[in-house]
């Protein structure tokens, strides 16, 4: 954690460029609390030579960024990194307009080209994403997207304004946004974690607020363009975020396996993408405490997962699977 | 200098820079606050309302928070191009009524046309509940093909077609007007992708769209009370 920082939630995992120093990066929102106007962005990264996450740091922050856009930003939240394929790295971040996470707006950052192999990234805003008539009001994004065989992606988010459903970002190779799509019209779905199973058969992992609780599950059979809810799956949701991800063929789903609260945080990994079976549990406090808000990422055959600890810091760990 | 890249050029990209963005909502602010001013000042002297009108308009332009843009922004990013055609022509209005320049032809007995209103109701009420997924065609994405842009040049053409129509000659100068405005929209957007990337955004918001059930009620009223 950078300095003098009480919280930190929400983080995100990437491969770092393959002459960066460090493997790995992670970034997360950190400040006095959640929606706090202090929060700011913080990275950190995983050195190849010491086998050590580097200092936490702080690279975004809301003014600095308001300043770079010509309107302002009231609070920060959900990053979420993506490197494309020449290898320059994204950051999509929450930034609130007047309200709560109910007016979020998705800010695409770039790194800037003096910094691509630097051993700290910095960013600057390429576009506010264009997703709601609304005054481009309440889309958030909070999961990694899935990158397509011609280097575009897919970013998973969802809307929160009375009603939450999951849509899917397009952009290309560059970064430029292409479209966007809903996922679900059910209207209580949110944070869309993406499976994808072949290049054109995916699914979608989502929190559930309210309803069954239980992680719903969307799929689509033509990379996106048409999606149809599916029953949901045999596994609890206490309203709290899902992280998905294939792993060289084995599927790997992180969770909070009740329905009651947040305080146990475990991977399951599955064959089908339905029927899963816990193969670690991450971690599992008392009543009342959180490990939430999962980020995976499969590097250099491990599996890399952060999840929030407490709210206090972020925690990670690192498997080896076994290749399906 | 880059150059010009049209909707359907497949590597275009579809979003307006960050310095057209940024230039893009200063301007609509400007044009917007300025023609509230000019609309709340309507009463008083000319040269104050005229200098206060520009002096609003010269605070949307400045940079950072030291703006109205900046706070506008903040809540609802950018005026449709269309509204800020509107304002526009409305500031134009206010500026010739003391030159006497226009005040018969655009000032006087004109109202914007019924049709043109419900049509932009219309389709406000459309976006929004595409906005809350309430209905099962994704509406909003549309905006961003080019299908879509040629859909709407048409629709601007029928426009001019249609406001030639009317027999009252200030009414038809009036109406000419707003399809212009709707023209040089639909052009600015292709050309710049103001305001942010999609069409429907560059022709209505959700201030024009509250704004059009104001005029349509305002005339109804009008009516029961006649």
């Amino acid at each position: 954690m950078p300095p003098d920082t009480p919280s930190a939630h929400a983080s995100t995992l990437a491969p770092l460029a393959s002459n960066h120093p460090s493997l790995v990066g992670a970034a997360w929102f950190a400040g006095e609390r959640e929606s706090a106007p202090d929060v700011r962005i913080a990275f950190s990264s995983f050195n190849k030579a010491d086998q050590r996450w580097t200092p936490a740091v702080f690279i975004v922050d809301r003014h600095q960024m308001a300043n770079q856009l010509g309107f302002g930003i009231r609070r920060l939240g959900n990053p979420v990194l993506w490197l494309d394929d020449e290898e320059r790295l994204h950051l999509f971040v929450v930034g609130t307009g007047i309200g709560g996470w109910a007016t979020s707006r998705i800010i695409h950052l770039r790194q800037t080209d003096d910094t691509r192999d630097a051993l700290l990234p910095r960013f600057e805003p390429h576009s506010v994403m264009p997703l709601s008539w609304l005054w481009n009001l309440s889309y958030l994004v909070r999961n990694a997207p899935i990158v397509l065989a011609d280097g575009a992606v897919v970013l998973p988010v969802y809307f929160e304004l009375g009603s939450k459903y999951p849509a899917l970002a397009s952009l290309d190779r560059s970064g430029n946004f292409r479209d966007i799509r809903r996922i679900s019209d059910k209207p209580n779905l949110l944070q869309p974690a993406l499976l994808p199973i072949s290049d054109r058969h995916w699914l979608a992992y989502m929190r559930m607020s309210g309803g069954t609780q239980r992680i719903a599950l969307a799929e689509t059979r033509d990379a996106g363009t048409h999606w149809k809810d599916q029953p949901d799956l045999d596994l609890p949701n206490p309203n709290a975020s899902v992280a998905a991800l294939n792993a060289n063929g084995t599927y790997a789903l992180t969770y909070n396996p009740s329905t009651k609260g947040r305080d146990t945080l475990v991977t399951a990994t599955s064959l089908d993408g339905l029927r899963w079976q816990s193969a670690a549990e991450l971690a599992r406090g008392a009543i009342g405490d959180e490990y939430s808000y999962p980020a995976m990422l499969w590097h250099q055959n491990a599996l890399w997962i952060s999840y929030t600890d407490r709210r206090q810091r972020i925690a990670w760990q690192r498997f080896n699977l076994e290749p399906r | 200098m880059s150059s010009l890249q049209l909707p359907w050029d497949a590597n275009a990209a579809i979003t307006p820079s960050l310095t057209v963005l940024s230039i893009g909502m200063r301007i609509g602010w400007a044009l917007v606050l300025g023609a509230v001013s000019a609309r709340l000042l309507r009463q008083t002297q000319f040269s104050l309302r005229v200098g206060i009108t520009l002096l609003v308009m010269a605070f949307c332009m400045l940079p950072s928070q030291w703006s109205p843009s900046w706070w506008l922004g903040l809540a609802c990013q950018t005026p449709s191009l269309v509204l800020q055609g509107l304002c526009g022509i409305y500031l134009y209005q206010q500026w010739c009524s003391r030159h006497d320049a226009l005040p018969s032809q655009l000032a006087e007995n004109t109202t914007w046309p019924i049709n043109l209103l419900l049509i932009t109701i219309g389709i406000g009420w459309l976006l929004a509940l595409d906005t809350f997924a309430l209905l099962t065609v994704q509406l909003y994405p549309i905006g961003f093909t080019p299908y879509a842009v040629l859909a709407a040049l048409f629709f601007a053409c029928l426009l001019q077609l249609i406001s030639a129509r009317s027999d009252h000659a200030p009414q038809r100068h009036h109406d000419r007007s707003l399809a212009v405005v709707v023209l040089i929209s639909i052009l600015v957007h292709l050309i710049t992708r103001l305001p942010t990337g999609n069409l429907w955004d560059a022709l209505i918001d959700p201030w024009l769209w509250i704004l059009a059930h104001w005029f349509v009620l305002s005339r109804l009223k009008k009516s029961v009370f006649a």
